[in-house]
């Protein structure tokens, strides 16, 4: 029995260890052919992509130049201008007869020539349009040249598209992988040992247990943080994302093109991050601590209530999203008709470079106080009802009573939320994507929309993941942060 | 000292009922949001536009909930059932994997518990847009863009961190003594985890199960980036359908109603677990 419990391990393994090498030999095979049908069909989407970028390339280009050409003639213009108002108040004070038109023909003189010379700035702008236009004229050629590429590239892989025949290769391949794997540690745990070798040792299988969870954590989020790491120090974008021997590292080129191009976009939006967060937790925290209060008495409707406020949070944020959005709005919006009753005038608000923010802001507080309000009355259920009798005894109340005992006693509790909460509204993506999408003029541009836009939208891949690396390491800082303090409270 | 004590009772009767009050007060404005999408989505075009706006609509219509499948609009039966293949699929595989995990940590003193626990509590911080860029150029490289299970995988990225800390709290509270009798009476360590330990942790198991499947119900940007339109959840369905149709507000709050639903059901039967789950969760970690 023993005998043929390991012949059939060793039989399932080496099964297994054939569907690996085939996988292996096929995949191999199926690469050098260039057969893939995804290969295909990404080399000519990007070809049509780079094609696109050309274009756009060509459109902003053309319009460089025919601004440059409008400035500088703008400037000939000027100049000569001044100069003939110059010659004439110059020739005023020469023919001035009295004193009055003599210090009138000066001051003309003197302001013409200070405008003269104010000019040379705007040569200097003329100048770095010159330069900026050098620029896009090369980037443009790099399109261009990219561009050609992907025509190479598309020439190589000689796919036909009509045959369905290689995918199925491709899954049979993937298929063969899985099993083969499959296979290999399913005949490991069938020889006769193996188990019992493993139940000896406590170690062994609570590594067993843990391997499954912390393998899929390991591939589908330790490796795409490193991974995005990685890709923020290279010069990935559309056209050569499928390409990747035209990829190459460049250091730290993207992290300094993003806070010394594109108009401070990135500075603009850590500052709109940090008011977005604080504003979003001062008002979640001190409302939420406000309801814990409240709701830690017992009262008829008490359980009730504190359950149904629950919902904003679990709402999916999409929809919360649009029901503000429409809140917000000019047309029918709530919000605006509920102002009017105290004559305020309607206001545009998610249109609005100085209301946007605070309409998001509003949105993200109705979301987060249900979760303040939870684990701060979490926390004061913590506390001992005997340390306010005792604090009564010594005629603490009141404002007192909060200060003294209730805040003191539950810190860690108002530390777990702070930290958090500062955790879950940096991070905040779909609410603004939904509500403002960023706009208008990026006022509510936060960290995670515009790593987005960069990478979604302009398919500047790199450069998207160098704004991610940003947000992560922050993000970082912030985690170590709480886990020190729930280390201190010996809770794990 | 009867009368006295009468006082003292009606006292607290009117301080209750000033807090019920309160309570209701801010449960009203809490809940007005809900309460005006639910009308709005009632009411017709004309109505919605109207200044002032009233507060219950004259005529209750059904229309916008009838548009949601005749697909007038934006189909939102398919969405729905995308979600349901998403979010349940995404479900399965949290806990399935979260479970043992939570037992490992809770259970065994293995090397670099810590450390694993730590990197947990971690990923459950990442925001999902900080994967999107490389779980998209990953999952291209593995032919696992526009399927359902790319999107699943990706969704279980919020799940299991966090199924893994709140249900390792719940092991921990289970008395060491209750499998230590079960493997004395020849159970091995598989069958004890599996008929002694996940029996007695089931309450936790649901609140897992519960959060697990509203982050996957909730996910807008995998769904939005990495599947084609057909195959899209009701959340970034509708998102990239309204871009459209921005002004239909009675069709898009019926349709917020319809995608609320099935998180309010679930809601409604587990709140208790739930609040015990988000505080396990966030607090204790």
């Amino acid at each position: 029995m023993k005998k043929f419990q390991s012949f059939l391990a060793i039989l399932v393994c080496l099964a297994g260890l054939v569907c690996l090498t085939c996988s292996y030999y096929a995949g191999s095979i199926l690469h050098s052919v260039g057969l893939s049908r995804s290969d295909w069909e990404s080399a000519l989407s990007s070809r049509v992509t780079a094609v696109d970028k050309v274009r756009k390339m060509v459109s902003s280009l053309q319009g460089a130049l025919s601004k440059f050409e409008e400035d500088d003639a703008a400037w000939v213009q000027r100049v000569s201008d001044l100069g003939a108002s110059a010659a004439e108040a110059y020739e005023s004070i020469a023919i001035g007869s009295d004193a009055a038109a003599w210090d009138d023909g000066y001051t003309r003189w003197s302001d013409a020539v200070a405008e003269l010379n104010a000019s040379d700035a705007a040569q200097d702008s003329l100048k770095k349009s010159v330069k900026n236009i050098n620029r896009q004229v090369k980037s443009t050629a790099d399109a261009f040249r990219a561009w050609e590429e992907t025509a190479g590239s598309l020439a190589e892989l000689h796919f036909d598209p009509d045959h369905s025949f290689q995918a199925s290769c491709i899954r049979f391949m993937q298929l063969l992988l899985y099993a083969g794997i499959v296979l290999v540690v399913a005949g490991v745990f069938l020889y006769p040992g193996v188990r019992a070798a493993i139940a000896r040792s406590r170690q062994t299988v609570g590594y067993l247990f843990v391997a499954p969870a912390l393998v899929f954590l390991l591939l589908f989020v330790a490796y795409p943080i490193v991974y995005n790491v990685v890709l923020s120090f290279k010069d990935v974008d559309i056209t050569n994302i499928n390409f990747s021997e035209n990829q190459h590292f460049i250091g730290l080129a993207n992290y300094r093109s993003l806070f010394t191009d594109g108009d401070g976009q990135m500075l603009g939006s850590i500052k709109n991050t940090l008011v977005f967060t604080v504003g979003s937790i001062f008002f979640q925290f001190t409302i939420g601590f406000l309801l814990a209060l409240l709701f830690r008495n017992k009262f008829p409707l008490c359980g009730f209530i504190r359950g149904a406020i629950m919902i904003s949070w679990l709402i999916p944020v999409t929809v919360s999203g649009l029901l503000f959005k429409f809140m917000f709005g000019m047309n029918g919006g709530i919000i605006n008709q509920f102002l009017g009753v105290f004559g305020i005038k309607p206001i545009e608000w998610l249109y609005s470079v100085d209301f946007a923010m605070p309409a998001v802001i509003v949105a993200n507080i109705w979301i987060g106080i249900p979760f303040n309000m939870v684990l701060l009355l979490t926390g004061l259920t913590t506390i001992p009802p005997e340390i306010y009798e005792s604090a009564e005894i010594d005629g603490a109340r009141g404002f007192r009573r909060l200060f003294s005992i209730t805040i003191p006693m539950i810190k860690p509790a108002i530390m777990s939320v702070l930290t958090l909460g500062f955790v879950y509204t940096f991070k905040v993506f779909d609410l603004v994507k939904v509500m403002t999408s960023g706009g208008p003029v990026n006022r509510t541009q936060l960290v995670s929309i515009f790593a987005y836009k960069l990478a979604f939208e302009k398919y500047e891949y790199s450069m998207g993941a160098a704004a991610a690396t940003i947000m992560f390491i922050i993000l970082l800082i912030e985690g170590l942060f709480y886990i020190k303090a729930i280390k201190e409270d010996e809770v794990m | 000292m009867k009368p006295n004590r009468s006082i003292r009772l009606s006292r607290e009767m009117r301080r209750e009922l000033w807090m019920s009050l309160l309570g209701i007060m801010v449960g009203i404005i809490f809940l007005f949001p809900l309460y005006w999408m639910i009308v709005t989505s009632l009411k017709t075009q004309v109505e919605i536009f109207q200044v002032p706006t009233p507060l219950w609509p004259s005529e209750v219509h059904f229309e916008s909930y009838a548009d949601q499948f005749n697909g007038k609009y934006y189909n939102t039966l398919n969405g729905f059932k995308n979600s349901v293949i998403i979010a349940f699929s995404s479900m399965m595989l949290s806990t399935v994997l979260a479970i043992p995990a939570a037992y490992g940590l809770a259970r065994y003193r293995i090397r670099g518990r810590r450390a694993i626990i730590i990197t947990f509590l971690i990923t459950q911080m990442m925001p999902s847009s900080l994967l999107l860029i490389p779980l998209f150029v990953q999952f291209k490289n593995m032919n696992l863009l526009n399927t359902y299970l790319g999107v699943i995988i990706a969704d279980s990225t919020i799940g299991i961190p966090f199924s893994v800390i709140i249900l390792r709290t719940y092991f921990v509270s289970i008395p060491k003594e209750l499998e230590e009798a079960a493997q004395i009476d020849g159970c091995g360590y598989l069958s004890a985890f599996i008929r002694i330990m996940l029996p007695v942790a089931f309450p936790g198991v649901v609140v897992a199960m519960v959060f697990s499947l509203m982050f996957a119900w909730g996910d807008l940007v995998f769904g939005l980036n990495m599947l084609p339109d057909v195959m899209r959840p009701v959340t970034s369905g509708m998102y990239n359908y309204i871009q459209q149709y921005e002004t239909v507000w009675n069709f898009i709050m019926a349709f917020g109603v319809i995608a609320i639903s099935p998180v309010l059901i679930i809601f409604i039967f587990m709140q208790r677990y739930i609040v015990s789950g988000l505080t396990n969760g966030a607090v204790k970690a």
